[in-house]
């Protein structure tokens, strides 16, 4: 367990901005509205941190906190949802000049196409999605933290994945 | 083919979930072999588009979604008229029609010409100073003499054409001159 000797609530709030502010855009459509959920998670880190009860994991804690938090926010703010709804992904360029394989296989549009897939998933699906494949969490890890079954998670991440490959598919796959 | 797996079964494979026939089938058929293999490229397309830095920078499209926007709004604004509209309906007293209403006003109106212009205020003038007179005559009786007569008629000729002109003057005035002097020596005769 880390200890407020070794540990600054600076050192861990450089350390884990990145990832809570690029979960935020993941989770919500709307970048304002990512950048507020992002604030609303330091402060509990801050919160948090002024106790004594630490949790063993501050990535996995942050993780589950921002997880939770966006998925409070969707709900609370259905209009907004509503309102930003009809957007069209662009996709921004990429500030790097050099082109991973991934990249060269999928075109600029198509990378587009999926994020729209993406928006268009049900909340628990992007969550999961993003827990299990882009965190990396196991089944078991994704089930515990989002209070719902291994069967569920499992579920869910086939849906989603079915529906990304589907358009995939119908926009020329890559190869 | 049969017995091949399904699209579900293949991704709960990658997931680790899988019977041990379902992993010899994987094995040793070709087509689910390269099914899955299909689906594990996939994946790694759609995370790593999904994992790229920066993320998505989402416009909105012109034109279209401003409208499909504002439908339900506008939906919502007919709704609330169209229900006030219906409310005052309901509420609202059954009124004639307005042609049957023009009619009545028109006919009260001709009514009221007539009264006027037809010399009904005229005669009523006339017969109000006549019963006057009358009651006059009556209430003196008998005591009533020739000179009195006289007078009286000469009242009633008087009368008569001050109602030719009713406007100059009123016919209470007109009957006050033409009896006062009559009444002033009528009293003055029964005193003697």
């Amino acid at each position: 367990m880390p200890d407020k000797q070794t540990t600054s609530f600076e050192g861990l709030y450089n350390a884990h901005r990145p990832k809570v502010q690029r979960l935020c855009r993941m989770l919500l459509k709307d970048s304002a509205e990512a950048e507020e959920t992002g604030q609303e998670v330091f402060l509990k880190l801050f919160k948090q941190y002024q106790t004594d009860s630490w949790p063993d994991d501050w990535n996995a804690w942050l993780t589950r906190v921002t997880v939770n938090a966006c998925h409070d926010r969707r709900k609370s703010a259905w209009w907004k949802w509503w309102r930003s709804s009809n957007g069209e992904v662009q996709l921004a360029e990429c500030a790097s000049a050099t082109r991973t394989p991934e990249e060269e296989a999928l075109g600029r549009e198509q990378r587009g196409h999926i994020w729209s897939a993406f928006r268009e998933l049900s909340g628990r699906q992007q969550e999961v999605f993003v827990l299990r494949y882009l965190e990396g969490w196991s089944t078991e890890e994704v089930a515990r933290t989002l209070g719902i079954s291994e069967g569920s998670v499992k579920n869910h991440l086939f849906r989603a994945v079915h529906r990304l490959r589907e358009v995939l598919k119908h926009n020329g796959d890559g190869s | 083919m049969t017995g091949c797996l399904e699209d579900k079964a293949l991704f709960l494979l990658s997931e680790g979930e899988a019977s041990e026939a379902q992993r010899s089938h994987l094995q040793n058929c070709r087509t689910c072999s390269k099914r899955y293999d299909e689906i594990q490229r996939d994946l790694r397309l759609i995370t790593h588009t999904l994992g790229q830095e920066p993320t998505p920078v989402r416009l909105a499209k012109p034109g279209a979604p401003i409208l499909y926007r504002s439908l339900p709004i506008a939906a919502g604004i007919l709704l609330a008229v169209a229900l006030m509209w219906g409310e005052s309906r309901l509420w609202r007293p059954a009124a004639p029609s307005e042609q049957a209403l023009n009619g009545e006003v028109s006919q009260f109106m001709q009514q009221v010409a007539e009264a006027i212009d037809g010399g009904t205020i005229k005669n009523a003038g006339t017969a109000s100073s006549d019963t006057d007179l009358t009651s006059l005559q009556v209430a003196l009786g008998e005591t009533c003499s020739d000179e009195c007569r006289d007078l009286l008629d000469n009242a009633f000729a008087t009368n008569t054409q001050s109602n030719t002109k009713p406007s100059d003057r009123s016919f209470v005035t007109v009957k006050k001159r033409a009896i006062e002097p009559a009444m002033k020596r009528l009293v003055s005769d029964m005193d003697e």
